[in-house]
Parts: structure tokens; C-alpha cells; sequence
């Protein structure tokens, strides 16, 4: 079982939503249908027709690109997800793709994909009534007149100057402007010829302005993902090696022999001495402090003092090696020597079972505290 | 021989006083051993802190073994004070002091070699005169040099150890590297400045970009938690089932998938937590959330893998796609009236008829029948419980010291006292964004509404 939601990859995030797709498919079919389907003459209004096939699309895209830029706000897409038709694992995936930080690629790409859908059945829609009726192309308006107009349709048609029966022309909006007053009309021909301009208008500013923001999309979301992807390479766990914990440890005595001779390695103040009660035949001064000859001959078992909370030293180590007898740390609390800790004896008890002829004292009395 | 340009400093002292505590700290690093038992550095291991503008070298070294006998070495082998620095190159270079001395040579290598001594004692412990010999030899070396006294313990014996240590070093410190907080190792960086003033350009580039580290390591965590929540508000275990009884009975199995799942996803979010502030040596000890007891239930399913709602939908926009076929074939006289008549036509049959496709089949395969779920959890409560665990682990994890190997703990209690210090708007955005989540609906602003919980 995974214990995540699986990650969107390149190929799931440039994939088209269908139900998406014709939802737009739908809105471009009802929207033709319902402008181009005119009055009982056939008559259509131009200006009808430039709001559903170039300000509608047109604004929407702007909203898309403004959309990407800023990150939020309306597109189609991000409208339609927020409504509750999406099924759970639908929802799991806009999650996904919100956690991987391309949900505003995703929905402007969305909503290219559902804009393109729309362009597709507007053309669609147009192109088979075109065929199948006599679409006849009016205008009207009470404060535009054709001159006022032509200009702006003419700026309209400008990225297919090449396309001449495309163009609109004075004398076009003139003979097609309409009062629905007039129910005589002289030259009825002229009244089919905008097809042309409003196929135009459809292909630039619907279909290949949508189909390039579409490309445009998918590029972002390719390099997106691409970049994530190599964000997501696993960083390198440092390993730490395992120290092997196997020791031999030496026996604790509890008891001193009769003879030996006391060395004060840890230099000890006679306080401490003193609460110790030991009882010496000699003592040999040697300690971490004080220089030491090591080749001095030592015959009777030696006892060392230490502080049981320093780990011991080769110097110590050293001293040991040329002699045989006991270690016995001492801890300290409130200046009261006292038995030392588990974790400091287990130190000196590995220690002491490097060395033959060694072993540690911890006197009873100290052991029970 | 020195090369002063890169900063270089050695952690050196006593054997088991914490060196390598200090440097795993100062250095992110969780994989340095450190052990109770002394020795447990055998040779000097470089360790590199690598920062977009600049990168500095930490040397963790085995302990003093031998100071006494190697401070008579040195002496015997100088004649002069301008000779000292020398005398302990010409030691650590001789080949029977490398085998007689070999700790105390592997110690004074990065020395010699342009490191900064960072002298470490243990401040719980009494001072005792045996630790002269190794400060006087770390003052023969001539380096730059600062004593850190680490209260291993306790705080006992400090004062002591600060009247010692003044004596050989110009600048003692005390630094807890199990303790001590972000704030503490950059205030010890920043006197690392004051050690060789050649390296302090580059001491100064890498404390700004480790402040800028750890402020990325924060955005991180409120991502980490922002993906942890929706999916824990999101996530339902769900299996089509042919009756109602075959539902209830796979509900215990649901059941476990679905705690299962759930535990495996926080522990995730809390590994990918301990993998930005790059502890990966961390144990947690995770309690299973406390569930709420009403998470299964057993709805109808249609034609398509559709529900009910879905259905509707479905249903009305075939309707007026079928509908606006007829007014296009009717020229449009119809003013949409098949559109909209069709969309209406198609939602009623789909509400109506739903419920009796569970029983329709085709072709002996059914039209519909149950889906058995478990999920998602609709109590309120559940996204504070879900940010209380989180932001509790955060707490400890953020303020983890690499030397500090303990497991961590959850105990979440706190959680409340910390919404009530938020700001009343920052509250009322946190209740709405809850209220969001547990409702399975996005929210675009979860990363703003969290970050504050993770401010101090």
C-alpha cells in the first residue's frame, strides 16, 4: 500500500480533461446555436457574433495569461474545479497537482484545452449552418454607424489582410446595416457575405490563439515537472557505522590484600584520604601530574587512586604495564568520595581487562550506596 | 605549510568530554559516533560545513592519551620560546613520536596544519591540574585558540573551569552541544570570527547563509505539513461492492487499510521533517491516531462508477446536448427550448431512475450496485489534531542538536496554548481553513495560514 497519493507525472499532467473539454465543447454549441440561430428571417446581429466568437474568447484568454502570471485567480478550469462534480479520485488528483505546484500551469493548459473545445464546436456549429441555412449577417445599433464601425472591424481583420473577400469593407456595413423596422430589403446578396469575416475572426482569435496558448501550456508543464523531477532526487543519507559494543570487562573485588602500596594517581586531597581508611605499608608518588619512572621495579601489589569519572589515559596505561596490583576510582559528591557511577566503572572495567595482573576494588561499603 | 584562507578548526581536550558532541552539533551531521565510552575517535576526521558562499572544516580528534610524557618530549627538544611552534611540527613529523604518540600526533596535525584549536573540557567535573600539560602544549603550538566548557551534567564546576581556562585561552565560551539552540551556534560562529580575522569574511557569508537555511527549512516544514493535512482531510478507503451485507463485511479489513494508510502518511511527513533539518538518525515513536468511531459507510453506485450526483450531472448535459440537436434541427424556432427542456428532462430521469439501476443487469452484469467506505473524516477536530502532532515534532525536531540521539516523543497538549497566542485574525483564518480542509475543499492560502504556528 502506498502512503501517499501517488505524485502527478509529465504525462498525467499535460493529459486533457474530457469532462472539462466538453463542458467547453458544450458552451461553444449552445452559444452558436442560440446567436446564430437568428429570427424568422435567418437575420443574425454581427455585433451578436463578435461577442460570442472574438470578446469571449479574446477576454478569456487574456484571464488565462493573467492567471498564469499571478498564480490564482478566475480561468475556466479553476472555475470548473470548484464545482462538485469531480469524483473522489478526480479531487485526489487536483490535490496532487496542487501539492506539486503546477495547478496554475494545469488550469490555464485546462482551460486552453476546454477554450480550443469551444472554438471547435462554435466552428462546427457555424460551418453546418452555414451549409444548411441561409445565415443572413445584419447589424444594428442606435449610436454606431458604419462608419464608426469600420475602422475597429477593420483593426479586427488585420492579421488576414491577405484573405480580401475576409475584409470588411464601408460599403459591406453599409448595405447590411439593419432597422428592424425595414422589412423590404433591395440587394439581399450582401447579407451572406460576412461568413467570411466570422470564419476568420473564429479561426485567429478562437482556434489558433487558443491552440498556441494550449502548445504554450504544455511546454510550462513539461519543464515544470522536469524540474521537480530532479528537485525530488533523494538526498544522500549519511550512514553512520556501526561500532561493534563487545567488551570484556574485569571483576570488581570487594576486599584489598593485606600488603600494598598506595599510589595517589588522581592526587587526591587528605580529606578524601582520610574517609578512605586504607592502611598502606607504603606509598609511591606517581600521577598524570608528576613525572614518572616507569622502570622503576615495583615488587608489592600497588593501589591506585583515580577519579572514577576520567576515562583512563595511556599515560596511566603505560604506568600499569610495568607493575601488577588494583584500581580503585573514586567519585566525588559534595567532596565525599563516594562509589562511582555504572557508566565510569564499566569504562575502567574494560580497561582493566586489557591488563594482566590488574583488577578493580569497589569496597562494599561503597557498592551499597 | 599553514593555509590560513579556508577556516579550519580542530576540537581537541580530555578524552570523552564531548568533542565529538561539539562537532556533530556544529555540524549537522548525526552520523558521527559518539559513544559514553572513551576513545571512540581513534584518528582525526575532517568534517566540511558547506554553505552556498563559503564552507569551513571541523576536526574532530582522538583525546589527550599521553600530555605529560609528550610536554617532556617538547622540552627536551627546545631551546627556546621562538622554537615551540617548531619543536611540535618537528614532533608531529617525527616517525617514533607517531608511533610512541599516535593520538597526540593525529591531535597536533591540523593543528600545525592552520587550524584553530577549539579546546573542550567538561564543566560538570571538578578542574584538576592534569589537564595543564595538554593546555600548555596546545599554547606551544602558537594557533588560535578557544576553550568551550561543555556542562555535560551539569553546571557545577563552570566558574572553576572559567578561572582555569583564562589562563591559556583568550576566549572561553560554554556551549552545550545537546542543548543548545540555532541561536547559541551562530553566537559561537560569530566569536569564531574573532580566532583569525582572515577568515572572518568567509565566517560571516556562512552565518548568513545558514540563517537562510534554516528560515528555507521552515517554508519546507509548512509545506510538509500543508501536504501532510489534505491528504489525511482528502484520503477514503473505498471498495465496490455488489450488496450491503458484503459491504459491512469487508469494513473491519477497510477499516485497518485505512488507519494503516493514515499512520504510514505521517510517518512519511515526519521522516521527510527530519530529512530537512538533515537528522536521519532519528528514531520517533508514533502513537496511532485517536479515530473517530464513524468512518464507514455504505453508498449506492451507479452506472459508470457514478453516484447519484454525478449522474444528475451526467444525465442533464446529455439532455441538452440532445435537446439543442432538436433546435438546430428546428432552425432555432424552438428559441432552446429542446436545450433546456432536454437538460431538465434528463436531470428528473437520472434522479428518479437512480436508485433502481442497482438492480438492473445487463447481460447477467449489474447496472449498479454498493461502494463501501471508509473516510474521510469529517470531525472537526481532526486537522488541529493532525497540525497539534506535527507542529509539536517540529518544535523538538527544529531545536535538535545532531549529537543528540535520543527518540522522540509525541505529546501534542500544548497545541491549544498555541493557537491562543495567534493573532485573533490568524485564529479566525486557522478555523476557516479547518473548516475547509475537513470539507475535502481546497485552500489556497493553508501555507500563510500555518506559518505562524511554526513562528516562536
Amino acid at each position: 500500500m502506498q502512503s501517499e497519493f501517488p505524485s502527478i507525472n509529465k504525462e498525467q499532467a499535460i493529459n486533457l480533461s474530457k469532462p472539462i473539454m466538453f463542458i467547453g465543447f458544450l458552451c461553444g454549441l449552445l452559444l452558436s446555436l442560440g446567436v446564430l440561430n437568428g429570427d424568422e428571417a435567418g437575420r443574425v446581429n454581427l455585433l451578436y457574433l463578435l461577442l460570442v466568437y472574438l470578446f469571449i474568447p479574446l477576454f478569456g484568454a487574456i484571464l488565462s495569461v493573467l492567471s498564469l502570471v499571478q498564480g490564482r485567480g478566475l480561468n475556466i478550469a479553476r472555475l470548473l474545479s470548484a464545482l462538485p462534480i469531480w469524483s473522489q479520485s478526480q479531487q485526489v488528483q487536483l490535490l496532487k497537482i496542487r501539492q506539486q505546484k503546477f495547478d496554475k500551469y494545469w488550469f490555464f493548459l485546462q482551460s486552453q484545452a476546454a477554450a480550443l473545445a469551444y472554438s471547435v464546436a462554435s466552428l462546427l456549429t457555424f460551418l453546418i449552418l452555414l451549409l444548411a441555412t441561409d445565415i443572413n449577417f445584419v447589424w444594428r445599433s442606435t449610436l454606431l454607424n458604419a462608419e464608426q464601425l469600420q475602422p475597429i472591424l477593420g483593426a479586427i481583420a488585420t492579421p488576414w489582410w491577405f484573405w480580401e473577400v475576409a475584409q470588411p469593407t464601408s460599403e459591406l456595413l453599409r448595405s447590411t446595416q439593419d432597422s428592424r423596422l425595414i422589412s423590404n430589403y433591395a440587394n439581399t446578396n450582401s447579407f451572406g457575405q460576412w461568413w467570411a469575416f466570422v470564419l476568420a475572426t473564429q479561426i485567429v482569435y478562437s482556434f489558433i490563439l487558443r491552440g498556441a496558448l494550449l502548445a504554450i501550456g504544455t511546454t510550462l508543464i513539461s519543464k515544470h515537472t522536469k524540474k521537480e523531477t530532479e528537485k525530488k532526487a533523494p538526498r544522500t543519507q549519511q550512514r553512520m557505522e556501526q561500532v561493534s559494543e563487545n567488551h570484556s570487562y574485569a571483576s570488581l573485588i570487594h576486599s584489598l590484600p593485606t600488603e600494598y602500596t598506595l599510589c595517589n594517581w588522581a592526587t587526591f586531597n587528605t580529606n578524601i584520604l582520610q574517609q578512605l581508611t586504607l592502611s598502606p605499608k607504603k606509598a609511591l608518588k606517581a600521577g598524570p601530574s608528576v613525572a614518572i619512572d616507569t622502570h622503576d621495579a615495583l615488587d608489592e601489589p600497588l593501589l591506585i587512586l583515580v577519579k572514577a569519572w576520567e576515562p583512563p589515559m595511556g599515560e596511566l596505561q603505560d604506568f600499569m604495564q610495568h607493575a601488577k596490583g588494583i584500581i580503585f576510582p573514586i567519585n566525588l559528591n559534595n567532596k565525599q568520595a563516594v562509589a562511582p557511577e555504572e557508566k565510569h566503572l564499566k569504562e575502567w572495567q574494560r580497561f582493566v581487562a586489557q591488563l594482566p595482573n590488574w583488577a578493580i576494588y569497589v569496597p562494599e561499603s561503597m557498592d551499597k550506596q | 605549510m599553514n593555509d590560513n584562507n579556508s577556516p579550519k578548526f580542530a576540537v581537541v581536550g580530555h578524552p570523552n568530554k564531548g568533542k565529538s558532541s561539539i562537532v556533530s552539533t556544529l555540524s549537522h551531521n548525526d552520523s558521527i559516533q559518539i559513544s559514553s565510552r572513551s576513545g571512540t575517535t581513534e584518528q582525526a576526521d575532517h568534517f566540511t560545513v558547506n554553505t552556498i558562499k563559503g564552507s569551513y572544516d571541523l576536526i574532530d580528534t582522538p583525546g589527550f592519551q599521553r600530555p605529560l610524557r609528550v610536554l617532556n618530549w617538547l622540552e627536551q627538544h627546545c631551546n627556546s620560546a621562538s622554537e615551540r611552534a617548531a619543536t611540535v611540527a618537528k614532533f608531529v613529523a617525527d616517525s617514533e613520536c607517531k608511533t610512541q604518540f599516535k593520538d597526540e600526533v593525529a591531535l597536533l596535525e591540523p593543528v600545525i596544519d592552520g587550524a584553530a584549536i577549539l579546546y573542550v573540557v567538561d564543566g560538570s567535573r571538578p578542574y584538576g591540574s592534569e589537564y595543564e600539560a595538554e593546555m600548555e602544549i596546545l599554547r606551544w603550538t602558537g594557533q588560535p585558540s578557544m576553550a568551550l566548557i561543555n556542562p555535560i551534567e551539569n553546571n557545577d564546576y563552570i566558574g572553576e573551569w572559567e578561572s582555569a581556562l583564562a589562563q591559556y585561552f583568550k576566549s572561553v565560551r560554554v556551549f552545550n552541544p545537546m542543548k543548545a539552540d540555532f541561536e547559541k551556534h551562530i553566537e559561537l560562529l560569530q566569536t569564531f570570527t574573532h580566532l583569525n580575522p582572515k577568515w572572518a569574511h568567509v565566517l560571516g557569508s556562512i552565518i548568513d547563509d545558514l540563517q537562510n537555511e534554516r528560515a528555507t527549512q521552515q517554508t519546507t516544514s509548512v509545506s510538509i505539513l500543508m501536504h501532510l493535512i489534505e491528504d489525511l482531510c482528502q484520503y477514503q478507503n473505498c471498495q465496490k461492492v455488489l450488496s450491503e451485507s458484503q459491504a459491512k463485511l469487508i469494513k473491519p479489513a477497510l477499516e485497518k487499510q485505512y488507519k494503516a494508510w493514515m499512520k504510514q502518511r505521517e510517518e512519511k511527513a515526519i521522516k521527510e521533517l527530519l530529512t530537512t533539518y538533515a537528522h536521519y538518525q532519528t528514531k520517533v515513536s508514533l502513537d496511532q491516531f485517536d479515530l473517530p468511531p464513524d468512518l464507514f459507510d455504505c453508498d449506492k453506485w451507479f452506472a459508470w462508477g457514478l453516484d447519484k450526483k454525478q449522474l444528475i450531472y451526467a444525465g442533464t448535459a446529455a439532455g441538452a446536448v440532445s435537446g439543442a440537436a432538436l433546435d438546430v434541427a428546428v432552425a432555432g424556432s424552438s428559441l432552446m427550448a429542446g436545450a433546456i427542456g432536454g437538460g431538465l428532462i434528463g436531470a428528473g430521469s437520472a434522479w428518479f431512475s437512480a436508485d433502481k439501476l442497482v438492480d438492473i443487469k445487463i447481460k447477467g452484469l449489474p447496472l449498479g450496485g454498493y461502494q463501501a467506505c471508509v473516510g474521510p473524516i469529517k470531525n472537526r477536530n481532526f486537522p488541529y489534531v493532525v497540525i497539534g502532532r506535527f507542529i509539536h515534532l517540529f518544535k523538538q525536531i527544529s531545536q535538535l542538536n545532531h549529537a543528540n540521539r535520543q527518540a522522540l516523543d509525541f505529546n501534542a497538549s500544548d497545541f491549544q496554548d498555541k493557537v491562543e497566542t495567534l493573532e485573533k485574525i490568524e485564529q479566525k483564518e486557522l478555523h476557516a481553513a479547518c473548516a475547509r480542509l475537513i470539507k475535502q475543499k481546497p485552500v489556497d492560502s493553508l501555507s500563510e495560514v500555518l506559518t505562524p504556528l511554526f513562528n516562536d
